[in-house]
């Protein structure tokens, strides 16, 4: 089955991929209501982990314009 | 307003009577005032008496997301505070991508106004409906990283922050405030304004969402815009790699900023990602790593006070942790050295510390010296104006601030025409945001009439406003440059050259009708900015702003704006022609009570005719 790879080493930190999440499934913009997050970590750039209720559905990945988020 | 794309509701605090109060968003006001910068300003202007003090319990804080803000619509996370400025006296404002004011939307508010000042410190906690004003003993004194991450300790990390450090607390009138670790409400001073309401943090978390009234119509809108931006690839990889660099590359060190770089980082929603995160890798500093907003601008405003990169993201760090605007600090510092080298002031005024050369600890101490007001430190604290004033001796000469806002930057109009002449014209004054246009480089004549098209130029103005062998009039493009640019943070969006070259008045106009269902034209949404401008300039007019203020301190003059001389004898012409643009009156640089009229400002004419300010 076909997974979300995520280059974090191209993530933003736009939360892009959150609004998107949200709106998806929660039918509002709001990125603390997505199955998708992102944090910053000093020295190493953004960490980015999904929640159990993440289905793998790739909505993120299909808008996310930095390349951080794939779908193989 | 359900399903509009507002929150719906505005959040009033006063933290003297210690009340919390919940009013629904007005459909006039937003309809009037778009949302952001607009409705702050109506509401500022509607709760503050004129004449207080801007550090006194009477003054108004105000912050707030735009129209479009906390959505897809690309880069809408620009949110504004707004409160009558410690520095200036008259209106200020500042923006940031990281404020709580994106969570507050979330949470349910539009806009938060705070009034009165509490007795001792305390910290605003907003969970959605839950609103509570706490105390906040334990995080007074503490910089502005250790305070949020008290917060975050105390609350979790769903909470967003926004918070002063010492030099908010301390009153310093260019204190700012600082979100989540990094990013400054830079300018204005209005984190001494929270300092004065004893108000040191805000802590948002937001669980409700925003919903827009077309959702099909609204994601094909967003798709657009995105295209757009994937067709400046150019302009965007540039900005992405060098940020405000990108149009200093031949004057800095790109190698060696990039070397310092550990990536780039967006503010939400935003498809350029013009700001880095420092990863210093060797030196006295390895190690130091943060999210560093919109580092390429610092190192342009610091000059020759570092010769090193490392040096200027360790000063960067400090003043984050102060919470004290970098624009100013470096302004500041600048000035000093002036006077040092000039003699008005000696190593009897600076408590021994020589301002004679380039040494960064030097710096630093200056910086501490302003935070904790520490000797000669309390006279800098106060701002240039007003330090020039307590240094006497000629000290004047050497103020380049308008209206007491340090405009250092416009020196030699290197910013561009309109980015330098809207220093003097922007009701906040000082730097070039509400100014920014394509004239920061010589263009053709079509090039300014497409400029023009872009931004909603009535066609019988397009004629003055590209005239002469430059292609531009400065000051008739400033004024519609002004209008689009107040726009833009009313709905909430970035104002930086690749963002505002995708968002032309079209798109403005067809975000707004989809978010909201009230189904606008530029024209009418052009006409909302220029009445939140006008309402800008009533504030000051209120205050006593007259003509006489419009002025570039002498010292930057002359310099060379569009292929013309701007100097003393034609500022006066220059400005003519910008009253004229506007509708104002000529003589006296206010608005007329028709002008005042036409935008449906009637009680603010009443109230200035009243007052004998205009006829």
């Amino acid at each position: 089955m076909p997974e979300i790879k995520v280059h974090e080493e191209k993530c933003s930190g736009c939360g892009t991929c959150e609004l998107w999440c949200s709106l998806t499934f929660q039918g509002s913009f709001n990125p603390l209501k997505a199955y998708i997050h992102h944090e910053f970590i000093p020295g190493k750039g953004f960490k980015v982990t999904f929640t159990e209720d993440c289905n793998q559905c790739a909505i993120c990945g299909d808008h996310c314009v930095y390349g951080a988020l794939t779908f193989e | 307003m359900k399903d509009s794309g507002y929150a719906g509701q505005i959040l009033e605090v006063d933290l003297s009577q210690k009340t919390v109060e919940k009013i629904p968003l007005d459909e006039a006001l937003a309809r009037d005032f778009i949302g952001g910068i607009g409705i702050s300003t109506k509401l500022l202007y509607d709760h503050i008496e004129p004449g207080i003090d801007p550090l006194s319990p009477g003054n108004v804080f105000v912050i707030g997301s735009g129209s479009l803000g906390g959505t897809l619509a690309p880069t809408s996370a620009r949110a504004e505070i707004v409160a009558k400025s410690p520095l200036s006296g008259f209106i200020g404002w500042a923006n940031n991508g990281y404020s709580v004011a994106n969570l507050l939307k979330y949470a349910g508010y539009d806009q938060l106004v705070v009034t009165g000042a509490a007795e001792n410190p305390v910290y605003l906690k907003i969970d959605d409906d839950d609103v509570e004003i706490r105390d906040a003993g334990h995080l007074w004194g503490k910089d502005s990283w250790e305070t949020t991450d008290m917060l975050w300790e105390e609350l979790g990390k769903d909470y967003w922050v926004t918070c002063i450090g010492p030099a908010g607390e301390n009153l310093i009138r260019f204190a700012c405030t600082i979100s989540q670790k990094h990013s400054a409400a830079a300018r204005t001073g209005l984190g001494a304004v929270m300092g004065s309401k004893k108000l040191k943090a805000i802590a948002v978390r937001g669980t409700k969402g925003i919903k827009v009234a077309d959702k099909k119509r609204f994601l094909a809108l967003v798709e657009e815009a995105i295209n757009r931006f994937k067709a400046r690839e150019k302009l965007v990889m540039a900005w992405r790699t060098y940020g405000f660099l990108a149009g200093f590359l031949p004057v800095v060190d790109a190698e060696e900023f990039l070397r310092l770089k550990g990536g780039y980082y967006a503010c939400l929603s935003c498809p350029v990602a013009c700001n880095a995160w420092v990863n210093i890798p060797d030196g006295r500093y390895a190690g130091l790593s943060y999210l560093a907003s919109a580092p390429g601008t610092k190192i342009i405003v610091a000059g020759d006070n570092f010769k090193r990169y490392d040096e200027i993201f360790k000063f960067l760090e400090l003043l984050n942790r102060y919470g004290m605007d970098a624009f100013s600090t470096f302004a500041i510092v600048d000035f000093a050295k002036d006077l040092f080298k000039n003699g008005i002031l000696t190593k009897g005024d600076t408590e021994g510390l020589d301002l004679g050369g380039v040494d960064p600890e030097i710096i630093k101490t200056l910086a501490r010296k302003m935070t904790y007001r520490e000797g000669f430190g309390d006279i800098l604290a106060e701002g240039m104006h007003k330090a020039a004033e307590k240094i006497g001796k000629g000290a004047d000469a050497y103020d380049a601030s308008i209206r007491g806002v340090d405009a250092t930057n416009a020196k030699g109009g290197m910013l561009g025409a309109t980015e330098t002449f809207g220093f003097v014209t922007n009701p906040r004054a000082g730097m070039m945001e509400r100014s920014t246009s394509i004239s920061f480089r010589p263009r053709k004549r079509e090039s300014y009439v497409r400029y023009c098209e872009a931004i909603g130029v009535p066609e019988e103005a397009v004629d003055r406003v590209c005239d002469g062998p430059e292609g531009l009039n400065v000051p008739r493009l400033t004024r519609y440059t002004e209008d689009i640019l107040t726009l833009i943070p009313m709905q909430g969006l970035c104002r930086r050259a690749p963002v505002t070259q995708v968002w032309d008045i079209g798109l403005h106009a067809d975000f707004y009708s989809a978010a909201t269902g009230n189904v606008v034209t530029g024209k009418d949404l052009l006409k909302c900015a220029e009445r939140v401008f006008n309402l800008q300039k009533c504030f000051n007019i209120r205050e006593g702003a007259t003509r006489m203020d419009d002025q570039f301190p002498k010292q930057l003059l002359p310099m060379t704006l569009g292929g013309k001389e701007l100097n003393q004898d034609t500022m006066d012409e220059w400005l003519n022609e910008y009253y004229d643009e506007r509708g104002w009156n000529v003589e006296t640089g206010r608005p007329t009570k028709q002008k005042l009229l036409s935008l449906g400002l009637e009680s603010v004419a009443r109230e200035l005719e009243e007052m004998g300010f205009i006829k």
